[in-house]
């Protein structure tokens, strides 16, 4: 079985699941009505801060913001605003995304490391979400 | 009749002309074997070994030099002075070059060899035997790695994975005793070449000079020489040669030393792999008892000739070392590359769990094979050794300082074209994309474009290209025969003559040019 092939099976059988309980972490990350589930996902992801931090301070000034990081990652995943699909299938899609990235050359390096930007953006996300969860908590 | 046995420089009463037809300088891979090929013809070999059976420090102690350029301050330890050579000490890898190594390749400057690889193989087939290794088959599927173990990235289109046999051959205790039954070979040891001398005709060598650290010393007159005293001594000893004060023998162009090249060697960087349970049996250190018998063989990895063409990149040869999560921070390969860093080893573990919970779980096989249970690997620390460019700014000298006998001691010019690093920095560049796109892991390279050298880089023991094998003069000192352009009867074997080196261990191929070499010989003899 090729990894497109589990990826594409995968996303059909996970794309309607667990809705409920990701729409209950919706709002923690601070993103925009219709955005959350970037949120959850990024939670998901489980990003330690200290890779998150690298990410942020690998990618240019002008993207840092929750709201531009959101916006470029939904983009690229072809979410259109408003039109995020549950966390699962974001996961599946970031999962192609960032392949395609290694693929095509959007590679960031972040302490070296040759990360993709998708990715590379997601963990950036992540730390600014935690950054802003604990000055709230 | 010419006693065939092993002698004594010492034995020899001094002013001795020996007369023989084929005299053989350097009993390393390369002499031995030619001298091996001559046992069972009709023609008389004499093979001159500057060392004697075992170690002596006087005597390695002629290999001393200066290193002048990019440090290269192995002289006297990459290189064994005694019967058998530097093999008294190889690892024993073997395999042939690639096909792309012969091949021209624009992006090189002074590429390609005289001849392709299907040319060679047939001595390279007869090169299995002497180095005795299992059968001439280098193909992956044929030692037991089925194609579904292979881990896309190292499946094409950009990678593919490779296999080299492991030899146990030394070739002095190997084939001491085959020479000293041999009736029509003679060795002589601590019996050092010390200088060809032309005839009147200045298109031949009339006599060489030898010279044992006794301060013995004697002359061979052949119909044939063959030098064969390794890749930096082959150029050391033409550049001494002929008369006082002259350039050298075959340097009429300025070409011998030149193109002094190695396997550039170094840490490559680490892999984080997506999941760390995932099949790795691709890669190992096996036996394979596939062909009737067992024979030890590594896979390894390196850029396909598609993706060398394509992106004008050097060869590579690129395999790893595991490291399980229980030890990897006390590991020494992989403290190199992280020591100093930032973030230190913690990241690892940290960079595993994120990249593991993107990519989710795989599909590449989970691993219960070679490990057994329970040993997830954290990482894999990358060895590379890459092809360094053809470079004739890259050189052996003369130095001023002279060794005990009185010879000129070596001076080493390595020089590194830019392109060396930034070609290597790309196909790494490469290796952590093709990682990162079938979604095996993440890649940390240690060379990066722009960036130093690893801390760890070295120019490795397989020494080349100093008297480089090119039809034309102008850009080679031996034509394709391995003759000296200029000399009807001096000939050289050994890696001097690779006109490129690939990134691939030498000495089959040294072998197997030995092999054609003898052939050729035989066939101007009779
Ligand atoms: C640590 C190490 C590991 C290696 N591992 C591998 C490996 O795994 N695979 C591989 O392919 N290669 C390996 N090599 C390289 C390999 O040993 C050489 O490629 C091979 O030995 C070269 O053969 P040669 O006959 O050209 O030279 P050598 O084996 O060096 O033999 C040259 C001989 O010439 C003699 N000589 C020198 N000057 C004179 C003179 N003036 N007069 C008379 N005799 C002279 C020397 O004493 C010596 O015996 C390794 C080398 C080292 C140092």
């Amino acid at each position: 079985m090729s990894w497109l092939t589990f990826s594409r099976r995968y996303l059909l059988a996970t794309a309607g699941a667990g809705t409920a309980w990701l729409l209950a972490r919706a709002g923690e990350s601070g993103l925009p009505a219709g955005e959350e589930p970037l949120g959850a996902l990024c939670s998901d992801l489980g990003c330690p801060p200290s890779i998150g931090q690298a990410c942020l301070e690998a990618l240019p000034a002008d993207e840092i913001s929750k709201q531009s990081l959101a916006r470029s990652i939904l983009g690229d995943l072809g979410c259109q605003r408003g039109g995020c699909p549950p966390a699962r299938v974001l996961a599946c899609l970031a999962r192609e995304r960032s392949r395609n990235d290694f693929r095509d050359g959007r590679i960031v390096r972040v302490d070296g490391w040759m990360l993709s930007r998708t990715e590379t953006r997601l963990y950036a996300l992540t730390a600014l979400s935690q950054a802003a969860g604990t000055k709230a908590g | 009749m010419h006693p065939g046995m092993i002698l004594d420089a010492h034995s020899v009463p001094a002013g001795t002309v020996l007369e023989t037809e084929v005299c053989i300088v350097g009993a390393g891979a390369a002499g031995i074997t030619l001298a091996r090929e001559f046992i069972a013809s009709s023609f008389r070999v004499t093979l001159l070994e500057s060392g004697g059976m075992n170690y002596e420090p006087d005597i390695q102690q002629l290999y001393a030099g200066r290193s002048i350029g990019q440090a290269f301050e192995t002289l006297t330890t990459s290189r064994l002075r005694f019967f058998g050579g530097t093999t008294n000490h190889w690892g024993g890898w073997c395999l042939p070059l690639d096909p792309i190594d012969f091949a021209p390749r624009d992006h090189l400057p002074y590429h390609g060899w005289p001849f392709q690889r299907p040319y060679l193989d047939p001595w390279y087939r007869r090169a299995q035997a002497v180095c005795g290794l299992g059968p001439y088959d280098y193909r992956p599927s044929r030692w037991g790695i089925r194609p579904a173990e292979i881990p896309p990235p190292f499946a094409g289109p950009d990678f593919d994975p490779k296999i080299l046999q492991v030899s146990s051959v030394h070739f002095g205790p190997a084939y001491a005793s085959e020479l000293r039954r041999a009736p029509r070979v003679s060795v002589y040891l601590h019996a050092n070449a010390f200088n060809f001398r032309p005839d009147e005709s200045h298109a031949a060598v009339g006599e060489l000079a030898v010279k044992a650290l006794s301060g013995n010393h004697f002359t061979v007159r052949a119909r044939i020489y063959i030098l064969a005293a390794g890749g930096i001594e082959n150029a050391r000893l033409l550049l001494a040669s002929g008369r006082a004060g002259g350039n050298g023998l075959g340097n009429e162009h300025d070409l011998v030393g030149r193109f002094f090249m190695v396997h550039l060697t170094y840490s490559g960087g680490i892999i984080v792999p997506s999941h760390p349970r995932m099949r790795f049996d691709f890669r190992q250190e096996g036996s394979y008892t596939g062909f009737g018998g067992k024979h030890p063989f590594i896979s390894f990895i390196g850029p396909t000739a598609a993706a060398m063409h394509r992106l004008e990149l050097p060869n590579m040869f690129i395999d790893w070392s595991y490291k399980f999560s229980p030890v990897v921070h006390g590991v020494d390969a992989l403290k190199r590359v992280i020591e100093g860093e930032p973030h230190g080893g913690h990241w690892l573990a940290d960079l595993a769990k994120v990249v593991g919970s993107l990519e989710g779980v795989t599909d590449f096989g989970v691993r219960k094979v070679l490990f057994g249970e329970g040993i997830p690997i954290e990482a894999m620390a990358v060895n590379c050794a890459s092809e360094q460019e053809p470079n004739p700014e890259s050189r052996i000298l003369l130095g001023s300082a002279r060794d005990r006998l009185g010879m000129p001691e070596v001076t080493v010019d390595w020089q590194l074209a830019p392109e060396d690093k930034s070609k290597a920095a790309a196909t790494l560049q490469l290796l952590g994309a093709e990682i990162g796109r079938a979604g095996f892991g993440r890649f940390r390279p240690a060379l990066v474009e722009g960036g130093p050298w690893p801390s760890d880089f070295y120019g490795n023991e397989h020494q080349m290209g100093t008297t480089r094998m090119h039809r034309d003069p102008k850009l080679g000192v031996v034509d394709e025969n391995c003759r000296l352009h200029t000399m009807s009867n001096l000939y050289i074997a050994g890696s001097s003559v690779f006109p490129t080196g690939g990134a691939n261990n030498p000495t089959l191929t040294i072998v197997a040019l030995a092999l054609r070499l003898a052939d050729h010989v035989k066939e101007v003899l009779t």
